[in-house]
């Protein structure tokens, strides 16, 4: 039975969320400007997911994500400064500006992997929840990715030996109907991914991935179920895909109806509106949270464009532990 | 007062250069944010690009020539 | 001193680095007991270690190599085994893609120190049990890789991939796993991207590793018969490559010859003879002589096999082909 949600993380939740979506907004507006180039895989859609993921974690568990990541890591709690400098390629960045918008890492607050490799986190995440079982931490382990992801061997792999180990691992897919450029039933036969969860010998749910409530219900239930020793499970979370799979690719497969519908599908607004009903927050809350989450953004593009770029001998550091080894 | 920099955005990864198949505002227009500023050929597609922010525009870039990604093209001084 | 087997000398290292230590893991197809692994490699180390520390697992490499990622980034050292060196195919994105690349990509902050256990044949089991793939990870930036020849070498080898801070990948040649040689009770790490002068010689040297040390030895005895003083050298570390001890001796000799089970076409033969061109070319008496496999799959037939890797012979015949074509 999932938890329910109490008003402290409810804004915890709306805290991480609205600063999700101004940090993609403002990503957005820099890349159309050209004011920043980089390769890019908007979240939009995909916002309640990575908030409520990263409000059920404790700092110490772990996420690993894949290159639509954005919204994941930011709700893990990386911060927005450190973000914003890796993607833009400074030395501030997460990795010294040499990992990029694909390879954002922050093991301290547990991001342990951010994979360019479709479906490359989840078998990693595997050894991640055997570290916690041997060293008895008690740590839980995400595995996030698409729907897509769950096409690929290594993510199959990866369920049955987390299943076999009664491993810590939640892996929450978060299906937004696209795998690239290909919707999901042009690549697979099977309707509900969560399904395929029980041929692993794991529970598998499917919920709403735009609202928090049955999100938190979801996800709070299996984190508690890998804390205590029982093993994985699979929660898949619907979503909308509302942009195009990377920054600049048009959607020429969706018709316009479609693309409108996924648009007003966004999570934040209803969530805003069942903070209010439930009198969890007043407006005043609300603006203060969004103003203080453009404060941290601005703040975070600033820092970044000021931030120098990597010295030329970091080319040849980090590739083994002492250079020229 | 602040100044926003518009640049040739990188809107794929073979993207080298654009070029401003035409202004659709003139210099020293007032624009709006999200406003359509101009048309922008790529190899693969025209894309219309908007303003960033709302103030006056500047236009850095002529029409009919191609750019660099990267290269700015026009400023707007927000009000 | 003691006279056993590549395979319980591996053997020996692991249980040594597993006494030592909590944090040595070991995983992979069939290594726990009673099977302990195909050829015995970590047979009675599940017995003595238990089945968290000794873990046998699915047929599933990408899963096997994940788990060592996983593991070694919260902090274990994992000792993963891949069988054979042709299923590295099989896994490849986790070693090439994740494994090596994990420390740069993160700036230094998430690090993998794996140990990939795999077999490398020089023909026996057919086109796809008998590879020496090499090649195929030297060209990836960020895994070391050891090759060792005998017992000892093997242990020290193994000591000192499992301790160091980088993945390793720790090639056993199926050709040497069941020779014995003499292992002393003084159990030492030995530095990675070191090679050892097998023979000291003068007139040739030659190069080789892994199983094709049978060829180079036996063609090195056949050159002395006539007159013709090779040094063997055997590279046992081709991550990182022991440069200084290869161009020391070929500038001495001023002739020399890999060799090695590799295909020959694109096989790490060609990165050390373009090494010892660029550094030596006004030395050299003749341009360094390559030898390998066939450039085709390793056939099943015995009749095929015969000439489809370095013999002693064919590596003899070719360096005399050198010299008495004259110095250049």
């Amino acid at each position: 039975m999932g938890a329910v949600l109490d008003e402290s993380t409810a804004k915890d939740i709306y805290e991480r969320m609205i600063l999700i979506r101004v940090g993609e907004d403002r990503v957005l507006r820099g890349l159309g400007s050209g004011e920043m180039t980089f390769g890019f895989y908007p979240i939009r859609g995909q916002e309640a997911i990575a908030a409520t993921v990263g409000a059920v974690l404790a700092e110490t568990d772990q996420l690993t994500t894949t290159y639509r990541c954005f919204h994941d890591v930011i709700g893990k709690g990386v911060p927005m400064r450190a973000v914003m400098a890796e993607m833009m390629g400074k030395v501030t960045g997460t990795s010294k500006g040499k990992g990029g918008p694909m390879h954002l890492a922050d093991p301290q607050r547990g991001l342990m992997l951010t994979t360019g490799i479709v479906g490359g986190g989840a078998p990693i995440a595997v050894g991640l929840g055997l570290a916690s079982v041997l060293d008895g931490s008690g740590r839980v382990v995400v595995a996030t990715f698409g729907d897509g992801a769950t096409s690929i061997g290594a993510t199959h792999e990866a369920m049955n030996l987390a299943a076999l180990w009664k491993l810590p691992v939640v892996f929450v897919c978060q299906n937004n109907g696209f795998g690239e450029h290909t919707p999901l039933n042009e690549y697979t036969r099977t309707a509900q991914l969560s399904a395929r969860a029980a041929g692993y010998d794991m529970p598998g749910v499917t919920v709403d991935g735009h609202s928090v409530p049955d999100l938190y219900a979801a996800l709070s239930e299996a984190v508690d179920r890998a804390r205590n020793g029982q093993g994985p499970s699979f929660v898949e979370a619907r979503t909308e895909r509302i942009l195009g799979h990377h920054f600049g690719a048009d959607q020429p497969y969706r018709s316009e109806q479609e693309l409108a519908a996924a648009s007003a599908a966004e999570p934040v607004a209803p969530y805003r509106e069942w903070l209010l009903d439930k009198g969890l927050v007043d407006t005043a809350w609300l603006s203060d949270a969004d103003q203080k989450a453009a404060a941290v953004v601005e703040d975070a593009v600033a820092f970044a464009k000021d931030s120098p770029p990597p010295a030329p001998s970091e080319a040849l550091t980090d590739v083994f532990a002492t250079v020229g080894a | 007062m602040s100044v926003v920099s518009i640049y040739i955005p990188r809107l794929a990864q073979s993207m080298v250069d654009g070029e401003i198949t035409e202004w659709l505002v003139a210099d020293g227009d007032t624009v709006t944010e999200g406003q359509e500023i101009l048309t922008l050929g790529t190899d693969k597609v025209e894309q219309v690009m908007q303003a960033p922010a709302s103030g006056s525009i500047t236009l850095i870039g002529e029409q009919g020539q191609t750019y660099k990604v990267g290269t700015q093209i026009a400023q707007i001084s927000e009000a | 001193m003691r006279n056993i087997t590549m395979a319980a000398a591996i053997n020996e290292a692991l249980d040594l680095a597993m006494s030592r230590d909590d944090k040595v893991i070991l995983m992979g197809e069939d290594i726990s007991d009673p099977t302990g692994g195909i050829l015995q490699v970590t047979k009675g180390l599940s017995t003595k270690y238990g089945t968290d520390r000794v873990r046998a697992t699915p047929i599933a490499e990408q899963a096997i190599i994940g788990a060592a990622i996983g593991s070694a980034m919260a902090g274990y050292k994992p000792v993963a085994e891949i069988m054979f060196v042709d299923f590295l195919p099989v896994c490849l994105d986790q070693i090439a893609n994740h494994a090596a690349k994990l420390r740069y990509m993160s700036g230094g902050l998430t690090t993998v120190p794996i140990t990939i256990r795999a077999m490398v044949g020089n023909g026996g089991n057919a086109a796809q049990h008998s590879q020496s793939l090499e090649a195929i990870l030297m060209c990836v930036p960020g895994i070391k890789m050891v090759v060792p020849s005998t017992p000892a070498d093997a242990r020290g080898l193994m000591l000192s991939c499992i301790d160091d801070e980088d993945p390793c990948l720790f090639l056993e040649p199926m050709d040497y796993l069941f020779q014995r040689g003499p292992l002393d009770d003084d159990p030492q790490p030995i530095p990675l991207g070191t090679a050892k002068v097998l023979r000291e010689g003068s007139d040739v040297t030659l190069l080789s590793w892994g199983g094709a040390l049978v060829a180079t030895n036996e063609a090195a005895d056949l050159l002395a018969a006539d007159g013709i003083s090779a040094e063997v050298i055997d590279i046992r570390s081709l991550v990182p490559l022991d440069r200084q001890t290869i161009l020391r001796s070929v500038s001495k000799t001023r002739r020399a010859a890999v060799v090695h089970s590799a295909t020959r076409f694109a096989g790490p033969g060609a990165e050390i003879a373009s090494l010892i061109h660029e550094e030596l070319f006004s030395d050299l008496q003749a341009p360094v002589l390559r030898l390998g496999a066939l450039d085709a799959p390793i056939p099943h037939s015995p009749s095929l096999l015969a000439d489809f890797f370095p013999t002693g012979a064919s590596v003899a015949t070719a360096v005399t082909k050198s010299v008495n074509a004259g110095a250049h």
